[in-house]
């Protein structure tokens, strides 16, 4: 064998083997994409997953919040309707009280003990923003008063209380008690 | 978000409303607040003789002795009847006292679910004919609600339940 065609031959094996190389490259290459791709559905998947559930446990969390937001309020309303039962309970005797004090005052008695005892109270009812509705001389408003009786009366104008029954109350702007009142009517002349 | 549906008592003497909040059902109180109704309010209707805007509940009670001939009570005895309500020169059916009545309920519900409210599910006695029953579901709709379904107790016992329980309470 010439010089020359060792030199061929040797060439030719080299470009086999190039080529050889070039194709174990390129599989190579094939199933490390392959590989990369299948890993990357995978964590798009696991991406998937994790965000289908942050997205749960977020509502979860929300709805949790919302109902111990809802729990707080109801106590609240609860606690109110408790002081509001006593608050009610507690007028009554206020409201024996004054009355005691007038009866008193009637048969020329020394009421002083009485008023401190009174002026007491009504801090307390302050204190827990209870405010007496104004009736009498006033014009009747039923979101307040409660109407029981109409007196003929042409000294005030129709519709005017003109007696005051059973006093009302405001407890936090809206109203707790209505007062209970006598309007006056319009005599009419047979 | 959910539409919420209310359930509404549409009583011949009180009315009421419930709806169910954190998968309770809990009873709307009337924006009065409570009176000696409980949480439910005299289904009273009055117009005033000043003119002056209508009354619905217990304000509505409040001024019947100085305006007996303006105040309407009890419309529900008269629903699917062809009853006229002479008041003030206008004339009214009982479906629409009723609906009065509904607006108020609709009102208070949509202050304090802070929603919109538009459909509700109302309570008609199993006693209602046809006729009755088609005038509380016109009621419903001139009060601006999509009534969702006319109940007789029976497929809403939850809340009903609680609608007659805490009413006195």
């Amino acid at each position: 064998m010439s010089e020359g065609e060792k030199d061929d031959s040797s060439l030719i094996e080299s470009q086999e083997n190039v080529e050889q190389n070039d194709s174990s490259f390129d599989n190579n290459t094939d199933s490390k994409i392959e590989i990369k791709k299948s890993q990357s559905v995978h964590y798009q998947q696991k991406i998937d997953e994790l965000n289908e559930l942050l997205e749960k446990e977020k509502q979860k969390s929300l709805r949790l919040l919302a109902d111990y937001q809802n729990l707080g309020k109801q106590t609240i309303d609860r606690i109110n309707a408790r002081g509001d039962k006593i608050i009610l309970d507690f007028l009554t005797v206020y409201e024996d009280f004054i009355r005691a004090k007038n009866a008193y005052k009637k048969d020329g008695g020394n009421v002083d003990s009485l008023n401190s005892i009174i002026k007491n109270m009504e801090s307390i009812l302050d204190h827990y923003e209870v405010k007496p509705i104004e009736a009498e001389g006033k014009k009747l408003d039923p979101k307040l008063h409660e109407v029981v009786q109409e007196i003929e009366d042409n000294n005030h104008e129709e519709g005017t209380i003109v007696k005051e029954i059973a006093k009302g109350y405001i407890i936090r702007g809206k109203v707790f008690k209505y007062s209970k009142v006598c309007v006056s009517k319009k005599l009419i002349k047979k | 978000m959910a539409e919420r549906i209310i359930g509404i008592d549409l009583g011949t003497s009180n009315s009421a409303a419930a709806i169910i909040q954190g998968g309770k059902p809990t009873i709307i109180p009337s924006a009065e607040g409570q009176t000696a109704h409980g949480k439910a309010f005299p289904s009273v209707v009055a117009f005033p003789k000043d003119g002056s805007a209508m009354l619905v509940g217990t304000p509505a009670v409040n001024q019947a002795v100085t305006n007996p001939e303006n105040t309407i009570t009890k419309a529900k005895r008269k629903m699917g009847t062809n009853h006229v309500y002479k008041i003030q020169g206008k004339e009214y059916k009982p479906q629409q006292i009723s609906a009065f009545i509904l607006q108020k309920i609709k009102k208070d519900s949509e202050a304090f679910t802070g929603d919109k409210i538009t459909k509700a599910v109302i309570t008609v006695p199993a006693y209602f004919n046809n006729e009755q029953r088609q005038a509380t579901k016109d009621a419903g709709t001139i009060a601006g609600l999509e009534v969702y379904e006319l109940s007789t107790s029976l497929p809403q016992p939850l809340l009903l339940l609680v609608l007659t329980k805490q009413r006195w309470t």
